[in-house]
Formats: structure tokens, sequence, C-alpha cells
């Protein structure tokens, strides 16, 4: 057996609560009039396309 | 961030798959956050603002609206099944051979500031006018009308109830028949009702949402679903950038191939000096919220647009919006150019040149093959 030694990030309370009010804030307002179509490929984004 | 470090035993044969699977998987030079986040298929978190508002209104927009597609796009069926195609507007040209434009017309409050409408009335531009649904009766009362610009166009996506007043004016029976109108087959049919009343020529288009869910996806669905004896290939399906103004972006290169793109009333922000009751009309805004917190701020930014020297606010729907066309314009096909003419708001950045109308009418008055 050997000893691994893995850092593990913690991400700080004060940040995950800042992430977490922004969300809450934002679904407050509403929604928007359709989505965004969003492909699985950032630089391959889809515009139009032939069903 | 912090870090706490921590210490385990490991046995020496799972260590050393684990560094090669860390290496099979092209994360040699990753931290073991990123390998075991994609190894368990963790979901990331949110990075940036801009992420957590997208994937906010995107799973909202989504919940609200999906039911509501499905049953538009049912009590459509058989009258876009027997009805036209976009695809019937599109010229068949080279466009990389050819110089085209559009103008597209928003509602946006540089459109009364400039007063842009009475400015494009007045001129002899040659192009086609897309007009997006709310300022439809504006824009034909200020005189831009389809007698003075016969290629003039309007489109709606929107599922919301309300859309149909937009149609139920005199004002666009006057104009109805000269006018065609660009409907997602997911529109409500009330809508599609107010519209064949006031005598627009409909022609029919698809959204994309969840086509990236493949064959399973209401998109593939309903696309197999509208190819019939009168539309083989079905319709086209665009991408919307979740508004109507983008979507008049798109087809204005997509389906009409215009060169240059000229917007107007496209400035997904307000004034500096729009209170918050008014803003809080548009997209509602919590009473009790502090206006000076950081996270106020990420959700309602003060723009400063470097090329008008101007400022806007934007609240998180704007943002959804803006950040998608500005990423979207350049990846669009080389031979097309967006202008911002608005004057001010929020787009601008890679390859958006913004220049006043005046300028675009002079500089880019292009007859339209359409």
């Amino acid at each position: 057996m050997i000893k691994g030694n893995f850092n593990v990030k913690k991400i700080e309370d004060e940040s995950i609560s800042e992430d977490e009010e922004l969300e809450e804030l934002v679904a407050k307002v509403g929604v928007g009039s359709h989505m965004i179509f969003r492909t699985d490929k950032k630089d391959d984004e889809l515009f139009i396309e032939e069903l | 961030m912090t870090m706490k470090e921590i210490s385990f035993e490991i046995n020496n044969d799972l260590l050393k798959q684990l560094i090669q699977k860390k290496k099979d998987l092209n994360l040699k030079n990753e931290d073991w956050d990123t390998f075991f986040t994609l190894l368990l298929g963790i979901p990331s978190k949110p990075k940036s603002s801009k992420e957590i508002i997208e994937n906010t209104l995107q799973k909202k927009t989504f919940n609200q609206y999906y039911d509501s597609w499905i049953q538009n796009f049912t009590q459509n069926l058989k009258y876009f099944s027997n009805g036209k195609s976009v695809q019937e507007l599109s010229p068949k040209i080279n466009p990389e051979l050819n110089k085209s434009s559009s103008i597209v017309i928003g509602r946006g409050p540089s459109l009364k500031k400039h007063a842009h409408l009475e400015e494009l009335a007045k001129s002899n531009f040659q192009g086609n006018i897309l007009c997006t649904d709310g300022i439809l009766k504006n824009a034909l009362e200020a005189g831009v009308t389809p007698d003075r610009f016969p290629n003039f166009y309007v489109v709606t996506i929107d599922t919301n109830e309300e859309i149909k007043k937009f149609y139920e004016h005199k004002t666009i029976k006057k104009y109805g028949k000269k006018i065609k109108c660009l409907l997602s087959t997911t529109i409500p049919h009330s809508t599609y009702n107010a519209i064949k009343k006031s005598g627009l020529e409909i022609f029919w288009l698809h959204t994309l949402f969840d086509y990236n869910k493949g064959k399973s996806s209401f998109n593939y669905i309903s696309g197999q679903m509208t190819k019939t004896k009168n539309h083989p290939n079905g319709f086209p399906a665009i991408q919307t950038g979740g508004n109507v103004g983008t979507s008049c972006w798109i087809i204005a290169w997509s389906i009409l191939k215009s060169n240059y793109i000229g917007l107007i009333g496209i400035d997904h922000g307000y004034s500096v000096d729009t209170p918050w009751e008014i803003i809080s009309k548009y997209h509602p805004l919590s009473e009790n919220v502090d206006k000076n917190s950081i996270v106020f701020k990420k959700a309602y930014p003060k723009i400063y647009n470097p090329d008008y020297n101007s400022y806007s606010i934007q609240d998180p729907v704007f943002q959804y919006y803006s950040q998608a066309l500005k990423e979207f314009i350049p990846k669009a096909p080389k031979w097309t150019k967006t202008i911002n003419a608005t004057e001010g708001g929020t787009i601008f950045g890679k390859k958006i040149e913004c220049t006043t109308l005046n300028n675009f009418l002079k500089k880019y008055n292009f007859y339209t093959n359409s």
C-alpha cells in the first residue's frame, strides 16, 4: 500500500452563497421569449437545420 | 477558493490504473479534481455569472413553455401542413457573389430616442425590412410600410398569448396582405388566427431548442411529423437566440441571404436613466433586493459601449439575449456582416460594425433579390 496525496479543492461557503444568490435573483425575473439552442460542440453552433 | 489537503491510502495497482486512465483521457496535465469530475460524470458547477444566468433562464424557459410548444404544434399541424415554408422566401443565389441588405427592427429605447423609424421611412432603402412583432404597428404608423419597402417581413416565435394583440390592430389589417409573416410552428393557435384574420401571408419554420437530444427530441419528432406530401423536406429550423430580434437576424442571412444586416431598436438593454419600476415591468425585479450588492450588479450591470461612448443597463434576460447574439455574430458566414445602427445599446464587439443609421443607409443600401 502507498499513500496517495490528492489535493481536494473546497469551494468557500461565501462563493457558493454568492452564486446561489445570483441564481435566485435571476430565477425571479421570469423567462425569455424562447430558448437559446446549444449544441454539445460549442464551436459548431447550429443556426439553421433541416430536421 | 481554498484547497484542503487530505491523504489516504490506496492500493499501488489502483493508483497506477488511475494515472494511466488520466493519461488515456488526455488529462495528464490536469489536476485530480478535473479527472474525478469527468470520470464520475459530476456536473460541473457554473463558473461565471454568464453561465449562471444562461443555465437558470434556459431551465426556467424550458419548464414554462415546453408543454405549450407541444400543444401549439399539434393545434397548428393541419394549418402548416397545407401552408408555405420559409424556404420559399430564400433566393436561389450564391451570397458570396452578391450584395443585398436587410434592416432588423427591434423595439429597444434607441428606436424612439434617435427617431430611427421616421428616418428609415424617409429613406430610399431598397433591401429587406424585418420587423419584430412587437414593433410592427409603430413601424407601419411611422411610415415604414410595405408600400414604401416591398420586401417587408414580420416574425413571431413567442408562445406568450399576448403576442396576438400585436396583430389585431386596424393598422395591421390595412397593410396585412402586403406583409410576409414568418411563424414558428409552436406559436399559440390564437396568434395564428389573429394573423390570418389580418390577412398577412404566412410562412412557417421550426425553432430549435432540444435537437441536441437526437431522435428523442421534440425538434426531431416534430420535424418528422412535418414531412408531408406538400413539404417532403419539412420546414427549416432556426436558432432563435432566445428572442425574436435575434431570430430576425438569423433569418436575414440564413433564409434571405443578406450580406449586410443593420440592427435598429436591438438594444438588449435599458437607458441608464430608466427607473427600476419601469425595468421591473419588463422583467420582474424583487422589491427588497439590495441594489448595491455585488450580486445585484452582476445581474443588472451597467454596460459601456465603447463604439458609441454610451451606457446601458441590462437585466438578466437582456444579458441572456445579448451574450448569445454577440457570440453568434462572429460565427455567421464570412459573406454576411452585421452592423449595429442603434447608436447605442449593448451589441458591440468582434465582427460587429457600429455606425449610425444614416451611414448604414448610405453605405449598405443594396437591392434585395428575393
